[in-house]
């Protein structure tokens, strides 16, 4: 463990309601771990943990509903969670999903239909940029279709970052109005 | 991928500084990889891979079973990843860390997820019984790169593994034994190569001529707000342990020869550019065909070892 | 082309177009790089939707936005929001303090909050997060673990902070020397699970607080109850000691833990030259005093009122509690303000409060 550095540790529960067809899911299902580390590995590059160090930073995801982009949902939400508690990060992580329609068309965002037919990547930027923090594709997907399905994401996740902003805002403005002067 | 293995300073400031001015400290290109030596053992189905240092074994086994009850035109595969402190002290023995759960992840989704093996030719009767074919890895010895080394080693030993062949008479199976019957090749659809990719933050890098102290933490940063280097992340491919310590973030890729990406995992870590992604799935690519090549090579050769007495090949495989 | 359009209630982005985006590698490094990122060949389709969205938005977000980053060096309005990741200022001329970091020689916000300036001191304030001590703070804490020569105190903040034996006042006086038996003995004054008010003394390097309650307004708190908030809903004010109407006195912690008890019958600043008169034993008494209903219906009152500001994220101050108190009186019990309609009706009375002051 890293001294210098804030220690963030990730847990994500899904209710066996969450899907349609309700099933207990086994606690230490592999896939829910990776995402869980592939979250805490984005997030410690995003936040300023060197200005907490000795500390744990512990991030409690909870699935209520399942309808498609699971991960990028779950990298959404504790983006703001980390916003909304105060912690300094250097700019809003967002994720996006894209599928491949018909071995061709870029479909942004699938739901748990589409995703479940087609191939789909999941991409995390930090910020407005073109870089890729987390990048997860799980199905097969032609090489030279992978150019237009990251750009594709990209965009989206630019667009999730000006919609997380907004609402962010929409907040702030709220609580300073209400705050005591 | 291990838990952290601790490195000395100067160790550290040393394979960077080498790095940074694209140099190994095993000699290779930092896009170079790594020789992969190819073995197949006595029984079929058994398959050694040395990559560097990294040394594993994978064992191909069969066995009737029944099928999931929601495939029952299926047969099942599992692969099972044994990483002991026989490899390296790094390793626990029975414990997995979360670094060896991303890996044995990886594996399966590289070829489990792929449907490198086809599921449905092992069905023996639907619903009742079918093969279950299991893989098992064994890690001699570690040097990075245990997932590209795995990947390989599985699925050439599953080429190279021939399982006993079946029949059905009226509602009996019966499993011809090898004597009896030439055992007949698993169905391969496609063969998927994993390639890992390492990044090392550049501004962390101190440069070999210059004093590590002038070099300034947050020049080649980007504009906005994240802390990353542009065009300057240095990639590496197939990293050794000791690089695989001091990344900062890792890329794999698994692709085949018919340009078909089976998975890409880039769990976090540090950001790459997304141009920088696509240039290494053309790398991976080309690496890939390498390697696939090569295990087409080996099975032949193999092949034409075993049959070193026949006059006419013994084959159990249909002209298609 | 195909183009497909998918509409989700959740996120609302529109049509893509398919195939043909490229990537386009940023000209790293220079400062056009911020907009390098929108010059991308995104020939959005989706363009339509964007100008939706940003019709959602309410007009002060986007709008100030621009004159901001454009005047910032020369705007003297103190509260303006930023992000994560926003620019701040190009100047150079700004220390960067908490909540900011720089690239570039620029300086971006790492926190959703105001900016403060205090002279050429730039940081960012977080609208909300853990309460970050500040030397002088009064707050209020818990016990969590007594440990050698020290107390662990749970003050809300990122760590414990640490209340040694040396910084409390001990029944006999200010003189008195710390012996050995007082060590082996400081569970007798405070234990684990007490709570008390302190003054923050001084911070370690790594954020952590040391404690103090070397003055009779400090020390163990009994004869009432405990109500948190977050701490971004107080501010630091001249005092935080409140008598308030109906015999209830309260101190209100700048970490958000506001402490409601029976109005004492010392009067609140008692000066210093009586403090080793007064520091007898009782001062770590751990028995209530006889409260009567009344005031022990104020004081659950005064709870409720304060959960109902919290509950709207209105700031808590004295003025706008006695104003929600007052309009609480109009339900028969404390019980009855715990409905979320009337939580909203005595938060709106609040601010009216600060309204009619004005």
């Amino acid at each position: 463990m890293n001294l210098d550095s804030t220690f963030l540790s990730v847990n994500i529960s899904v209710s066996p309601f969450s899907t349609v067809d309700r099933k207990k899911r086994p606690r230490n299902d592999r896939r829910i771990q990776e995402c869980a580390m592939s979250i805490q590995r984005t997030f410690q590059e995003a936040i300023m943990g060197h200005l907490h160090s000795r500390t744990e930073i512990v991030i409690s995801l909870h699935v209520l509903a399942q309808d498609g982009g699971f991960f990028a949902a779950c990298i959404n939400a504790t983006s703001l969670a980390l916003i909304d508690a105060g912690v300094p990060m250097y700019d809003y992580v967002s994720a996006c999903s894209t599928a491949l329609y018909d071995s061709i068309s870029p479909l942004l965002d699938p739901n748990n239909a589409e995703e479940s037919d087609l191939p789909f990547l999941t991409v995390a930027t930090i910020g407005k940029t073109e870089k890729v923090s987390m990048l997860l594709l799980e199905s097969k997907v032609p090489l030279d279709r992978l150019e237009s399905l990251i750009a594709v994401t990209i965009s989206g996740c630019h667009s999730l970052r000006d919609q997380m902003d907004r609402q962010v805002r929409k907040h702030g403005h709220l609580r300073i109005t209400k705050r005591s002067e | 991928m291990p838990k952290r293995k601790d490195i000395s300073l100067n160790e550290r400031q040393f394979i960077l500084s080498l790095l940074k001015d694209s140099q190994r400290l095993d000699g290779r290109a930092i896009d170079q990889f790594r020789k992969v030596d190819l073995k197949f053992g006595d029984s079929l189905g058994h398959a050694e891979v040395q990559l560097g240092k990294t040394r594993l074994v994978v064992r191909v086994s069969a066995e009737v079973s029944k099928p999931y009850e929601d495939r029952p035109y299926e047969g099942t595969f599992i692969i099972t990843t044994d990483v002991s402190s026989m490899a390296s002290p790094l390793f626990e023995n029975n414990r997995s860390s979360d670094d060896e759960m991303l890996m044995t992840r990886l594996i399966e989704k590289a070829i489990r997820r792929s449907n490198a093996l086809d599921l449905e030719s092992l069905c023996i009767v639907a619903g009742k019984s079918c093969w279950m074919i299991r893989a098992d890895v064994h890690y001699l010895s570690y040097d990075g790169g245990l997932v590209d080394a795995s990947c390989i080693g599985v699925i050439a030993a599953l080429m190279h593994f021939r399982r006993p062949d079946t029949s059905i008479d009226g509602d009996q199976t019966i499993i011809h034994s090898v004597e009896e019957r030439v055992p007949v090749p698993l169905s391969i659809l496609h063969v998927p190569i994993c390639v890992t990719f390492s990044f090392f933050k550049v501004d962390e890098v101190p440069s070999s001529t210059e004093n590590p102290v002038a070099a300034i933490p947050g020049s080649g940063q980007s504009a906005n707000g994240v802390p990353t280097a542009d065009d300057s992340a240095i990639l590496v491919i197939d990293a050794t342990a000791q690089e695989e310590a001091l990344r900062h973030s890792e890329l794999t890729i698994t692709i085949n020869k018919n340009r078909d990406i089976c998975q890409i995992a880039k769990p976090g870590g540090y950001s790459v550019e997304a141009l920088t992604i696509l240039e290494c799935a053309n790398k991976a690519y080309k690496i890939a065909t390498n390697i696939t090549d090569l295990i087409y090579r080996r099975l032949k050769e193999d092949e034409s070892k075993r049959n070193a007495g026949n006059l006419v090949p013994l084959t159990a495989e249909n002209e298609r | 082309m195909p183009v497909i359009a998918i509409s989700r209630p959740e996120t609302v982005y529109g049509g893509v177009s398919g195939g043909n985006r490229k990537l386009k590698r940023a000209n790293g490094g220079d400062e056009e790089d911020v907009d390098g990122v929108d010059e991308l060949e995104y020939e959005d389709a989706d363009s339509g939707s964007d100008a939706e969205m940003r019709d959602l938005d309410d007009d002060d977000g986007d709008a100030n936005d621009n004159d901001k980053r454009s005047g910032f060096g020369s705007s003297t309005k103190g509260s303006s929001l930023v992000t994560p990741g926003e620019l701040i200022t190009e100047d150079t001329m700004w220390m960067r303090g908490h909540g900011t970091f720089s690239q570039d020689e620029k300086t971006f916000s790492s926190v959703a909050g105001t900016i403060t300036r205090v002279n050429k001191l730039l940081s960012v304030t977080p609208l909300r997060g853990r309460y970050q001590p500040v030397i002088g703070d009064h707050v209020i804490g818990r016990i969590t673990e007594v440990g050698n020569k020290r107390w662990k105190v749970d003050i809300g903040g990122n760590q414990d902070a640490a209340l040694l034996l040396g910084s409390v006042n001990l029944p006999g006086g200010v003189l008195r020397r710390k012996s050995e038996s007082d060590e082996l003995q400081m569970r007798q004054f405070l234990k684990e699970g007490d709570l008390l008010n302190a003054e923050v003394q001084a911070l370690f390097s790594d954020g952590g607080a040391s404690l103090h309650t070397r003055s009779l307004r400090y020390g163990k708190l009994r004869n009432g109850m405990l109500v948190q908030v977050p701490s971004s809903l107080i501010i630091r004010l001249r005092t935080q000691l409140y008598r308030l109407p109906g015999g209830v006195d309260m101190i209100l912690g700048i970490n958000g833990y506001i402490w409601l008890s029976k109005s004492s019958k010392v009067a609140a600043d008692v000066s210093i030259t009586r403090l080793e008169e007064t520091s007898g034993l009782e001062i770590y008494s751990d028995t209530n005093e006889e409260i009567n209903t009344s005031t022990r219906e104020n004081i659950a009152r005064y709870a409720n009122c304060i959960r109902a500001l919290a509950f709207k994220e209105v700031g808590v101050n004295e003025t706008r509690l006695i104003a929600a108190y007052e309009a609480s009186l109009a339900y028969a019990s404390a019980g009855d303000l715990i409905e979320d309609e009337v939580k909203a009706i005595l938060a709106a009375e609040a601010l009216a409060a600060d309204r009619s002051d004005e």
